[in-house]
C-alpha cells in the first residue's frame, strides 16, 4: 500500500520533531538568561548550533536524493524526516534569534531560512494536493492520450472544412494552427490560453476557442440544410477540443505548481547557507 | 498593404494548401500564435522577420539577430520583386505578383517533415525552460559570501577607514547583531573600537578606554584585581541588546559570592550572607555619628533593633511637641508643622538636605537674651562670641544711659584720656586742658562702669544658656570657675544608610509616616529609621509574587567610591617613570611595579 511521506514510519519523524521542539521550547521558558534573551547566551548558542546542524543535515537532502546507491534509510524516509525538522526549525531559530531582529546580515539569514521553509511548506502542500487533482482531472487518460485526442479533432475538423465556405475554412484551419499550450513559466502556471484566430485577416483571440466558436455560431445562423447541420458538426468538434485543451492545460498548470517551488527553494537554500556561514563567523571574529 | 498568402503543405501523402488575405501596414512572421504569418516549425523562432510594402515590391527584414537566405544569398534585410524566393529555416516563401492597387501574393510552402506531433510543439513542462537554477543558486551564495564576510573582513587586514570609505561596501550595520546601549550607540558604526582582536570577546581594556574612573568592587590592594569571580565587564554588561539594557540586573550577580562570603575566600568580612531581599537578607544596619570622650566623632554600626540604640547627636528636639496635630506657637501665631518644613529632599532626591538652625529652627526659636528687649537677638554661635557680643550691647546702653542704666554718673568733670594724633597739638597742654587728678577720678569711674555692665551680661548670659534659650536645644555645662559656659557640639547623622542608595524622590507616592515613625518621639535620641520589614511590605525579591520585584542592584551600587578605579592612566613622572593617576609606578599595561626592585625606581631609592 502507498505510504505518503508524511506517515512514513507511522509519522516517526513527526513525533521526533515535536519532541525537539518541545524540549526548546521548554529550555527557552525555564531559561533565566542575565541579559535580555538573545542568541548570544549560553541557551542562545545551543539552539544556534541545533539550527544549524539541521540547516546543514536538510540542505544535504538535495545531495541525498541523487544518491541512489545509498544504503541509509530510503528516500521517502529522508524526506519525511526533511519536512518535519525543516518546520521544527523555524521555532528553534526563532528561539535562537530571541525574537532580536534588524537590518543586519544575522536576520537575513534568518529571513532566507524563512523563505527557503515557506517554499518547502507550499511544496509539501502542492505534493499532498496536486498529484490527486491532476489524477481527478484526467482519470484514467495520460497527457499523451489527451494531445492525441487533440490531433484526432483536428483531423475531423479538417475533414469537415471541405465541406464549408473557404473562408470558413480559413479561420477554422487557422484556430487550428495557431492554438498554442503551455509556453512560459506564468502561461504553464496559470494555465493562460494565447491562442488566436485569423477571422477576416486580423488576428483575434481565440481563448478558449471562443474566437472561432462565436465566429462558427453567428455563421452557422446564416447557413440552411447540409450546410447548418456542417456548422453545428464544426461547433462540437470545436467544443470538444475546447474541452481536452481546457484539462491539458489545468493538467500543465497543476504540474507547474508541483514542480515551481523548487525554482526558490534551491537557490533561496544556497543563499541561506552562505548568509549562516556569514552569521556564524561574522558573530565570532567579533565577538 | 494586402496580401494573399498561399500555405502549401504536405502531410503524409496528401498535399494540403490554402490561402489567407491579411491587411495591415506590416506582418510579423514566426511561430508564435500572435504572428500574422505563422510557420508551425518547432525550430522556428517566436518572432522572426516583418513583412512590409515597398516602393519596389515587399521588405522583409530579420529581427533579433536572425538572417535568411534571399535568392540564395544570407541577408538579414531584403527588397523583395516577384519571383524572389527566401529560405526561411527551410520553409520557402516566394513573391508570386503584385498588382497595381498594392495588393501583393506570396506562396508559403511548409516543409513536410517539420510539423511534429502536436505534444511536442508546445512548452508543456517547467523543466523544458531550462532555468539556470544552479547559476542563479552559485550567484546568491557568492553574492551573499562577498558582501556579507569576504567585504568586510577586509577591514581585519586594513584600516577600517579606508574600507569604509570604498563605495558600495556595507556599513559596519551589517554585521551588527542589535542595536547598542544608549550610551554607546554614538559609536555603533565603528565596531573595532570594542572589537579589537578576532575571535575573542571584547576585552576589558577596550571598556576602561573610557571608563577609566569606575571603581573597583573590593579592594583590589588586599585581594587582588582577579578577585571578582567573573572575569570581565562582560560578565555583567551585555552589549547589543538595545538602547535600554546593558547591565546584568538579577540577583545572582551578588549572591554568587554573597551567598557564602567564606567559601570565596573573603573569610574575615564583617558582611553577612544575602541572596534574595525578601527571602535572605539581613536586617538593616544604621550608621550613626556618635562622639567620643576626646570630642572626636565616629560613625557607629548598629543594628536597627538593638536594645537602647540611641542617637547621639547631642541635640535636644522633642519630635511630637513639633508635630503636634493641634500646632505649636509659631512665629504668626499657632502652626501646624509638616516634615517638609524642615526635611527636604536634595536635588536629583537621593540625600535630604542638612537641617541648620538658622534654615529651620530660628524662625521660631529666636536667640533672645533679655526680657526688656525682647527685640534684641544673638547669632547662632560660639559662647565666647555671644558673651562678647553681650559685652559690646550693655556697654552701649550703658553709655546712651538707656533704661537699664538710669543712675548713670554725671561725666561732665570727667578728664579725656590724653590723645595725640600725629601732626596735631598735644590738647592736653592747650590752655585748659585737664589736670592728672582728673584722670584718677575717671578710671574710679570707668571701673564702676565695668562692674555694672558685668553683672547686667553675667545675668543675659546666664539667661541665655542656662535658662531660657541655648538649653532647649543644647546640652549646656558651665565650665570651672570664670563665668564661661560649653554647649556639647552636635552632629545629625546625615547618611543613616550609607551601603545603600534610596531615593526620596521614587518614594513621593508614600508619605513620611509610612517609614518614618515621628509621632510619638519625644525625644532626639528616637531612632527614626525603617526596618528592613517596611520596605518589604513593597519589595520583594527576584522572583517575588504579589510585590515589586527588587534585585540586588536596586539599592547597592557595585561599583563602590572608597575602593580604587578599574582603570589605569599612564602616565610619566619628572624622571620619566610610568606612573598610575596616583602617582604609583607602573609597567606599561598599568599593572604596579613593586617599587623596591626593578629599574623604574632607582631615583627614589637614591
Amino acid at each position: 500500500m502507498h505510504t505518503s511521506f508524511l506517515s512514513h514510519a507511522r509519522e516517526r519523524y513527526f513525533w521526533l520533531s515535536i519532541l525537539l521542539g518541545l524540549a526548546c521550547v521548554l529550555a527557552y521558558l525555564f531559561d533565566e538568561p542575565v541579559e535580555p534573551a538573545n542568541g548570544g547566551t549560553w541557551l542562545g548558542y545551543g539552539l544556534g548550533t541545533i539550527g544549524a546542524l539541521l540547516i546543514l543535515w536538510l540542505a544535504y537532502l538535495g545531495r541525498r536524493k541523487r544518491d541512489f546507491a545509498s544504503g541509509w534509510g530510503s528516500v521517502r524516509g529522508w524526506v519525511s524526516a526533511h519536512v518535519y525538522f525543516g518546520t521544527m526549525l523555524l521555532v528553534i531559530v526563532t528561539l535562537h534569534t530571541g525574537f532580536q531582529f534588524g537590518a543586519n546580515i544575522h536576520t537575513l539569514a534568518y529571513l532566507l531560512m524563512t523563505l527557503v521553509i515557506i517554499s518547502g511548506l507550499y511544496g509539501v502542500f502542492a505534493y499532498v494536493t496536486y498529484p490527486a487533482a491532476r489524477n481527478e482531472l484526467k482519470r484514467s487518460q495520460n497527457m499523451d492520450d489527451l494531445f492525441v485526442l487533440v490531433e484526432e479533432i483536428d483531423a475531423q475538423i479538417l475533414q469537415l472544412i471541405a465541406k464549408v465556405p473557404n473562408d470558413v475554412a480559413g479561420v477554422v484551419k487557422s484556430a487550428v494552427e495557431r492554438t498554442t499550450i503551455g509556453g512560459g513559466s506564468l502561461d504553464q502556471l496559470f494555465g493562460r490560453d494565447h491562442s488566436t484566430v485569423l477571422i477576416d485577416g486580423k488576428i483575434e483571440k481565440n481563448s478558449g476557442q471562443s474566437g472561432v466558436l462565436e465566429f462558427l455560431v453567428s455563421r452557422a445562423s446564416l447557413a440552411e440544410g447540409d450546410n447548418h447541420r456542417f456548422f453545428s458538426e464544426l461547433v462540437e468538434a470545436f467544443t470538444a477540443r475546447k474541452r481536452t485543451l481546457d484539462i491539458i492545460r489545468k493538467d500543465i498548470s497543476l504540474y507547474a505548481k508541483v514542480k515551481v517551488w523548487l525554482l526558490f527553494h534551491v537557490p533561496l537554500t544556497f543563499a541561506l547557507l552562505a548568509a549562516l556561514l556569514a552569521h556564524v563567523l561574522s558573530v565570532f571574529i567579533y565577538w | 498593404m494586402k496580401l494573399t498568402i498561399r500555405y502549401n503543405q504536405a502531410i503524409g501523402a496528401n498535399r494540403h494548401s490554402h490561402e489567407v488575405t491579411l491587411e495591415s501596414e506590416k506582418l510579423t512572421i514566426g511561430r508564435g500564435s500572435d504572428q500574422s504569418i505563422q510557420i508551425p516549425d518547432r525550430r522556428f523562432p517566436l518572432s522572426h522577420s516583418t513583412l512590409a510594402g515597398h516602393k519596389d515590391g515587399l521588405e522583409l527584414v530579420a529581427e533579433g539577430g536572425y538572417s535568411f537566405l534571399w535568392n540564395g544569398q544570407s541577408v538579414s534585410r531584403a527588397v523583395m520583386r516577384p519571383g524572389d524566393v527566401v529560405d526561411l529555416f527551410g520553409h520557402s516563401l516566394s513573391f508570386i505578383s503584385s498588382d497595381e492597387a498594392g495588393g501583393c501574393s506570396i506562396e508559403i510552402e511548409i516543409k513536410e517533415n517539420n510539423l511534429e506531433p502536436l505534444q511536442k510543439r508546445f512548452v508543456t513542462r517547467l523543466s523544458e525552460l531550462e532555468f539556470p537554477i544552479r547559476s542563479v543558486s552559485w550567484l546568491l551564495f557568492l553574492t551573499i559570501i562577498l558582501g556579507g564576510l569576504l567585504v568586510p573582513s577586509i577591514g581585519l587586514f586594513v584600516p577600517m577607514k579606508t574600507l569604509r570609505d570604498l563605495p558600495l561596501v556595507p556599513d559596519d550595520h551589517l554585521w551588527s547583531s542589535g542595536d547598542l546601549h544608549d550610551t554607546h550607540a554614538f559609536f555603533e558604526d565603528q565596531c573595532e573600537l570594542c572589537h579589537v582582536v578576532p575571535f575573542t570577546q571584547a576585552r576589558d581594556e577596550e571598556c576602561l578606554t573610557c571608563h577609566l574612573n569606575v571603581n573597583h568592587h573590593f579592594d583590589t590592594e588586599r585581594n587582588g584585581k582577579e578577585y571578582y569571580l567573573g572575569e570581565s565587564c562582560q560578565d555583567c554588561h551585555r552589549e547589543h541588546n538595545g538602547p535600554l539594557a546593558i547591565t546584568r540586573q538579577d540577583q545572582g550577580v551578588c549572591s554568587t559570592c554573597h551567598e557564602d562570603l567564606e567559601a570565596v575566600g573573603y573569610a574575615n568580612s564583617t558582611l553577612r550572607r544575602a541572596t534574595d531581599f525578601m527571602e535572605d537578607h539581613p536586617p538593616f544596619m544604621v550608621s550613626m555619628t556618635e562622639m567620643k570622650d576626646d570630642g572626636s566623632w565616629v560613625t557607629k554600626r548598629s543594628e536597627t533593633w538593638e536594645e537602647g540604640l540611641k542617637e547621639s547627636s547631642n541635640l535636644t528636639f522633642p519630635h511630637d511637641v513639633h508635630m503636634n496635630p493641634d500646632g505649636i506657637n509659631g512665629e504668626s501665631g499657632v502652626e501646624i508643622m509638616e516634615c517638609s518644613d524642615c526635611h527636604r529632599e536634595e536635588t536629583g532626591g537621593l540625600g535630604m538636605q542638612p537641617i541648620t538652625m538658622e534654615n529651620h529652627c530660628a524662625g521660631c526659636h529666636q536667640l533672645s537674651f533679655d526680657v526688656t528687649a525682647p527685640d534684641r537677638v544673638v547669632p547662632h554661635g560660639e559662647p565666647d562670641e555671644l558673651i562678647e557680643l553681650l559685652q559690646g550691647f550693655y556697654a552701649y546702653q550703658y553709655l546712651s544711659g538707656g533704661d537699664e542704666f538710669q543712675s548713670a554718673p554725671d561725666m561732665s568733670g570727667m578728664q579725656v584720656r590724653p590723645v595725640r594724633r600725629p601732626g596735631r597739638q598735644d590738647i592736653s597742654k592747650m590752655p585748659g586742658a585737664h589736670s592728672q587728678r582728673d584722670s584718677a577720678d575717671a578710671l574710679v569711674l570707668a571701673a564702676d562702669a565695668v562692674a555694672d555692665i558685668q553683672s547686667r551680661v553675667d545675668e543675659a548670659a546666664d539667661n541665655l544658656f542656662e535658662k531660657q534659650t541655648c538649653n532647649v536645644c543644647h546640652e549646656i555645662s558651665r565650665l570651672d570657675g570664670d563665668k564661661r559656659w560649653q554647649v556639647k557640639p552636635v552632629r545629625l547623622t546625615s547618611d543613616w544608610f550609607p551601603m545603600a542608595v534610596f531615593s526620596h524622590e521614587a518614594h513621593q507616592n508614600m508619605g513620611c509616616d509610612g517609614c518614618h515613625e515621628s509621632s510619638g518621639s519625644g525625644s532626639a535620641e528616637d531612632i527614626m529609621m525603617p526596618d528592613i520589614g517596611s520596605c518589604r511590605a513593597c519589595h520583594g525579591g527576584e522572583n517575588s509574587e504579589g510585590r515589586l520585584r527588587s534585585t540586588c542592584i536596586d539599592c547597592h551600587d557595585f561599583h563602590l567610591a572608597d575602593q580604587k578605579p578599574m582603570g589605569v592612566m599612564l602616565m610619566i613622572d619628572e624622571e620619566g617613570n610610568l606612573i598610575d593617576q596616583f602617582g604609583e609606578p607602573v609597567d606599561e599595561e598599568g599593572n604596579p611595579v613593586d617599587s623596591t626592585s626593578g629599574s623604574n625606581d632607582k631615583g627614589q631609592q637614591e
